[in-house]
């Protein structure tokens, strides 16, 4: 079950977002078997650096699987304002 | 988070992205094919009971790196599909408010000088084990490896959690009369600790 997300042209393409950005990582570097310093000071960096999707940017749109089922559109919400969290079960 | 969805929930459509295991450990083991982490992001939500859609990024973290790749972030977006606010620890305080001026300015158009970018590390005193207990006994190893102290920490905190939680865990930003008494009070409690300790070496 491998799946890819394409990340629709509605919004900025992934590749200008990507631009002075810092380098996008690997599958393997990605998905780290082991946390790290480095991975918190490259958070403690990004946040003092303010890197991300800019205030006043579209929110790139994206198709992605519900773990309980179906798939959602990020487009598709335009009804309501949408909290948009990153995050990790462990 | 939940107080912010219980809150708000009726009016904000609330996402949540699965990353990656962030504390990989045994029993949460590091991606390494998109059905597990699929299969690991369905366990989360009924353990966890989370109320709102939980997406499951592929296993690059495509749409992740795309937003940044940072460990903890939450966007406000507006209706009219634009981001309104960007918290970068996912401080629900901070949120709590975007929400409300953004409802104040219907539903659009950037909120609070847009971003918050301050490091806050409060909310994980108490529920960072929750995250951190997937991945004994190896998270808890590179975790003080990584940072001495704050895996200990978060258990500490989690065992406090009915003392500590309504000051790290609020979905409102403390009145300023509140951060004045808990810092008095902060203060009162060094002194006294630091009396006691020269009286203590004047006995000796």
């Amino acid at each position: 079950m491998e799946t890819r997300n394409e990340i629709k042209e509605s919004g900025p393409r992934a590749s200008e977002l990507f631009a002075g950005m810092h380098r996008r990582q690997s599958v393997d570097e990605y998905n780290f078997d082991h946390f790290r310093t480095r991975h918190f000071l490259y958070d403690a960096r990004a946040t003092k650096e303010k890197i991300g999707i800019h205030p006043g940017a579209l929110a790139p749109d994206f198709t992605l699987p519900i773990a309980s089922g179906g798939t959602l559109r990020l487009a598709d919400l335009r009804d309501r304002p949408v909290v948009l969290r990153f995050g990790s079960p462990s | 988070m939940k107080k912010l969805y219980t809150r708000w929930g009726d009016r904000v459509h609330f996402l949540e992205v699965i990353v990656r295991q962030a504390h990989p450990g045994p029993h949460a083991p590091t991606y390494h094919t998109f059905g597990q982490k699929f299969e690991d992001a369905r366990r989360y939500v009924e353990e966890e009971a989370i109320p709102w859609p939980v997406l499951v990024d592929d296993l690059e973290g495509t749409v992740h790196q795309v937003y940044g790749g940072m460990s903890d972030p939450t966007y406000l977006i507006g209706t009219d599909g634009r981001v309104s606010y960007y918290v970068q620890w996912t401080y629900v305080p901070a949120l709590h408010q975007a929400i409300q001026r953004l409802f104040a300015q219907d539903g659009r158009g950037v909120v609070n000088e847009g971003i918050n970018s301050g490091v806050h590390m409060q909310p994980a005193l108490t529920t960072g084990w929750r995250g951190l207990r997937r991945g004994l006994p190896q998270s808890v190893i590179d975790m003080e490896t990584a940072f001495p102290g704050t895996a200990v920490g978060t258990w500490i905190g989690y065992q406090m959690r009915p003392v500590l939680a309504p000051i790290t865990q609020r979905a409102r930003p403390l009145p300023r009369a509140a951060k004045v008494g808990l810092a008095v009070g902060a203060v009162g409690l060094a002194a006294l600790a630091v009396s006691r300790m020269r009286r203590s070496s004047e006995e000796v």
